[in-house]
């Protein structure tokens, strides 16, 4: 009697252990169906913002491949390029999954406005003041500020009438070199100061500044100024490339070089130069400014600043990475 | 043999037929829960089967298409579109379709084949429980399109839903199906 209590309780359990292990069998596989796709869902997650990572990564100027984890999963993103075309092959793991995606991308530059003149001024009844020796130059020049072929007009306006002041003014030593043109077709340039205030690399408020470098040849950058209520000032020793923007006033002065696009706009907008910068320095704009403002605002040259037109390096200012964008051409994945 | 004896024996013969009567209706339990279960679990396994097979062609809808449509027909249950799917330079023609009338298979009255052909391969599908299967189109502003999409190069996204349900009852004899849902809005790249 004890020997068969013994073997049908062994008979239970075994019993039992069957039905358990039938139980959580398809719990488990449930489970697992459920979590082999959250983690295929996720690795494609991860593989996704790996291609967003490595644009920035582009964009910083650093080098393939980049790499990096998102919690548990890792991510490996190799890129290559050929002229404006960007080739991406995105891997990354997560768990037990894997997701590769293959890609191929155009990279271009965001709305830029359309460079008419060396200095382009939308402004009606302007008051456009020169003394001393101040020169615009629409030819087109290097971005050492040589001479490399022909160009564009010196100046823009909006009419003859704005064209006959400008023309009035400049008088020798000072020089417009290419001429003063009226124009219909002047860029409107709240299309674009909202996209380059938000991208600011660096911001100004009003105050005096100097001994400055912002970016460089391969790296340009985008500044912005606000010039109001009162006038951001740079007294010397400026160094910068890529794009300007100036809200307001701003006054120009001493040691200043800007290779790129200078944008002035809204108010009673100036731009000046050193009025005691005789032998202390030439504000130098190699580029192009555009400027648009109030009726009556005004542009000031005083002693020797030069405004020369340069496609080149406002090629390299419309090119930089922050101003760039994407077009898919080809998504795999 | 005497009383004490007669009384263990129908004591221990009430006891294991308690026993018995115990394991059978355990028994009869947990096969209808397995039973129950493993159709459950066949269904979500049907539903990722589904959702995994849609995301990966209708990711790569107009892949390596340089010239001509990328999507041929674009209706609320039928969608045809070109795109180099095993990314080996070949274009491949994917087609997605219910039959109209529906038509009805397996013990299951609601389920339908949901069919996904490949190029020139002959129509088969396999019965894995669909009872629902509709898409909608949205040009690049988000606005839905009507259907059939013309043109089809308006198209910029696409809205899935499907439902899958068992194709046999949780129980037998019963009219109980375990189904799962499932829908997303899918934004091919290359379109």
């Amino acid at each position: 009697m004890g020997k068969m209590a013994i073997l049908m309780i062994l008979g239970l359990s075994f019993a039992v252990g069957i039905y358990t292990y039938i139980i959580t069998q398809r719990s488990v596989e449930a489970t697992e169906n459920y979590s082999s796709y959250y983690a295929y869902t996720n690795t494609r997650n991860i593989a996704h913002s790996a291609v967003n990572i490595a644009l920035r990564e582009i964009e910083l100027r650093r080098t393939s491949p980049y790499e990096g984890t998102f919690g548990l999963g890792q991510w490996r993103v190799d890129t290559t390029s050929v002229g404006d075309t960007v080739n991406m092959v995105a891997r990354s793991w997560y768990m037990d999954a894997s997701y590769v995606m293959y890609l191929t991308l155009r990279r271009y530059a965001k709305p830029f406005p359309e460079i008419e003149s060396a200095v382009a001024l939308n402004i009606d009844d302007i008051e456009f003041k020169v003394s001393g020796q101040g020169q615009i130059d629409g030819r087109d020049h290097d971005l050492n500020g040589n001479i490399v072929g022909p160009g564009l007009p010196g100046v823009t306006v909006p009419s003859p009438v704005e064209s006959t002041t400008v023309v009035n003014e400049v008088m020798p030593p000072a020089s417009i070199d290419g001429g003063v043109r009226s124009s219909n077709t002047m860029p409107d340039l709240s299309q674009y100061v909202e996209e380059y205030i938000l991208n600011a690399d660096y911001t100004y408020n009003p105050g005096t500044y100097s001994s400055i470098t912002w970016g460089s040849a391969t790296d340009p950058k985008i500044v912005y100024c606000n010039g109001t209520p009162s006038q951001v000032k740079f007294s010397g020793n400026v160094n910068g490339w890529g794009v300007l923007v100036v809200r307001g006033k701003i006054w120009i002065g001493g040691d200043f070089t800007f290779r790129g696009l200078i944008i002035v706009f809204g108010g009673l907008s100036v731009v000046e130069k050193d009025a005691l910068a005789t032998g202390a320095g030439t504000p130098n704009i190699i580029g192009a400014v555009v400027m648009a403002g109030a009726p009556g605002s005004r542009f000031e040259m005083k002693g020797n600043p030069k405004f020369v037109y340069s496609s080149e390096a406002i090629e390299k200012a419309r090119l930089m990475a922050k101003l760039a964008a994407y077009e898919i051409l080809d998504w795999w994945e | 043999m005497g009383t004490s004896t007669l009384m263990d024996i129908i004591g221990s013969t009430f006891i294991l037929g308690i026993l018995i009567l115990a394991v059978v209706a355990v028994n009869a339990n947990v096969s209808e829960w397995t039973f129950g279960s493993t159709s459950t679990l066949n269904t979500q396994q049907n539903s990722v089967e589904v959702a995994r097979l849609i995301e990966w062609d209708f990711l790569k809808i107009g892949y390596g298409v340089d010239a001509g449509p990328k999507i041929m027909l674009a209706d609320s249950t039928r969608l045809t579109f070109y795109g180099d799917l095993d990314r080996n330079g070949t274009i491949d023609k994917i087609r997605y379709y219910t039959k109209e009338p529906v038509e009805r298979v397996g013990l299951n009255p609601n389920t339908f084949i949901l069919y996904r052909l490949l190029n020139d391969e002959p129509e088969a599908g396999a019965n894995l429980g669909v009872t629902l299967f509709w898409m909608a189109y949205y040009d690049s502003v988000g606005n839905q399109l009507s259907t059939p999409v013309d043109p089809t190069s308006y198209i910029k996204s696409i809205q899935v839903r499907f439902m899958v349900e068992s194709i046999i009852p949780t129980v037998a004899g019963d009219t109980t199906y375990p189904g799962a849902y499932w829908e997303k809005r899918i934004y091919p790249r290359n379109l």
